[in-house]
């Protein structure tokens, strides 16, 4: 286990995001290595830590009878008036059926009967019968289809690797992300800690500038 | 009622709706205000102009599932412009403390003076504030790594990365503000 992977598990760890697996393994490859174990305990500590920050007490108002709770009559009438406008729905959509009906038989020239080889329904205009052998058009027309089906299949294939290589892309650019991050934080963290040393110093050397003056003064009053 | 049916109808104009739902945030938001600037006036302002961004920009979100994010994006935000505003980073790092006489401070003496947790929040606030974002959003408001992703819009190893050097920086400055051992350890 590298160290940027320690950073990350280790959090998943602390915070109860790791499913039971993970969490084994984690601390299987911990008790290998005592010096992260007690990285580890270091941040579970601090972590524990932040439970003593005094929190504003949370407040949390439901205010249920602000929405959703109306007058029960409301709601009555409204009931009602919903069941009376389903009925005018109903009675309304037959009639249009119905009469859609009426129209397509009148203008389509519908026509129903029996003939030698059993029933049959028509609309429109009788065609003459087609011959079912291919001619040349019909050759040339499914020609045309197959390349056209194959064009299709082609740009669905270079699309689909334009969408793998761009998911990898992105991940790359996540994981240069996440590398620069890393060593940001690291710089952060070293800035914190140089600025921390600095101000302890100076406040030293103040305290000893105070100490060399306060005995200057008691040697001058002496004198 | 759930909480994305309230934004629903809080998009479509309900005021009823959108009363519902401040009431349901405020106290959450002005936590998480108070957390990041450790000043209870500031959160509460912070609280309130996060719930007017949500009232005038309800219309502009997409994903009503996503208001949570949303609205903690929203307080992030204004918590930074309330930091730029009062150049408290400048201003307020480590004074407070290291002016007092912390060497001489006994567990004990911490304890009844109910100074420790002050202390560590003191200590929070001096962290850089993608550090600090992330261990509030954490700690305090109980996120999944995964949302404060969607928070912050950044990568997930990003976000617990900084959680990691977070509590680094958190540690290493109770440190040297003399905090008992006692204290920084978990034995």
């Amino acid at each position: 286990m590298n160290k940027q992977d320690f950073e990350i598990r280790a959090m998943e760890y602390l915070c109860g995001e790791m499913n039971d697996v993970e969490r084994r393994e984690f601390e299987a490859e911990l008790k290998k290595a005592p010096e992260l174990e007690a990285e580890l305990a270091e941040l579970s500590a601090s972590k524990d830590l932040l439970r003593q920050i005094p929190l504003p007490e949370m407040t949390e108002d439901e205010p249920a009878e602000d929405i959703g709770v109306r007058d029960p009559h409301i709601y009555k009438l409204t009931g009602q008036m919903s069941e009376k406008r389903d009925s005018i729905r109903t009675i309304a959509a037959m009639a249009a059926i119905f009469l859609a009906t009426i129209l397509t038989f009148t203008f389509v020239q519908f026509e129903a009967g029996q003939s030698e080889h059993g029933f049959y329904v028509h609309f429109g205009e009788r065609g003459s019968e087609s011959s079912t052998a291919f001619d040349e058009q019909d050759l040339k027309f499914l020609l045309d289809q197959i390349r056209e089906e194959n064009r299709l299949l082609m740009a669905a294939m270079l699309e689909q690797n334009q969408q793998v290589q761009n998911a990898q892309l992105e991940e790359a650019l996540n994981l240069l992300t996440d590398y620069y991050e890393r060593q940001r934080q690291r710089d952060l963290l070293f800035i914190t800690e140089g600025l921390i040393e600095l101000e302890e110093n100076t406040q030293q050397r103040f305290r000893q500038t105070d100490e060399a003056f306060v005995d200057l003064l008691y040697a001058l009053s002496n004198q | 009622m759930d909480e994305s049916a309230l934004v629903k109808e809080a998009k479509g104009g309900c005021l009823q709706a959108f009363t519902a739902l401040a009431g349901r945030w405020q106290s959450r938001i002005e936590r998480f205000a108070y957390g990041y600037l450790g000043d209870h006036d500031d959160a509460a302002e912070v609280a309130q102009k996060t719930l007017i961004r949500v009232y005038s920009g309800l219309g502009s979100l997409q994903e009503t599932g996503k208001f949570s994010s949303w609205i903690y994006r929203i307080a992030n935000n204004l918590c930074l412009d309330e930091m730029k505003r009062a150049g408290r980073r400048k201003s307020e790092p480590l004074d407070p403390i290291l002016s007092q006489d912390n060497a001489n401070l006994s567990p004990d003496l911490i304890a009844e003076q109910k100074e420790l947790g002050e202390f560590i929040h003191k200590a929070l606030l001096t962290l850089p504030e993608e550090q600090r974002t992330v261990i509030i959003l954490k700690e305090f408001e109980g996120l999944k790594f995964r949302e404060i992703a969607e928070v912050l819009d950044q990568p997930e190893n990003t976000v617990k990365s900084r959680m990691y050097y977070g509590l680094k920086a958190l540690r290493k400055v109770l440190s040297n503000w003399n905090i008992p051992k006692e204290y920084l350890n978990d034995e």
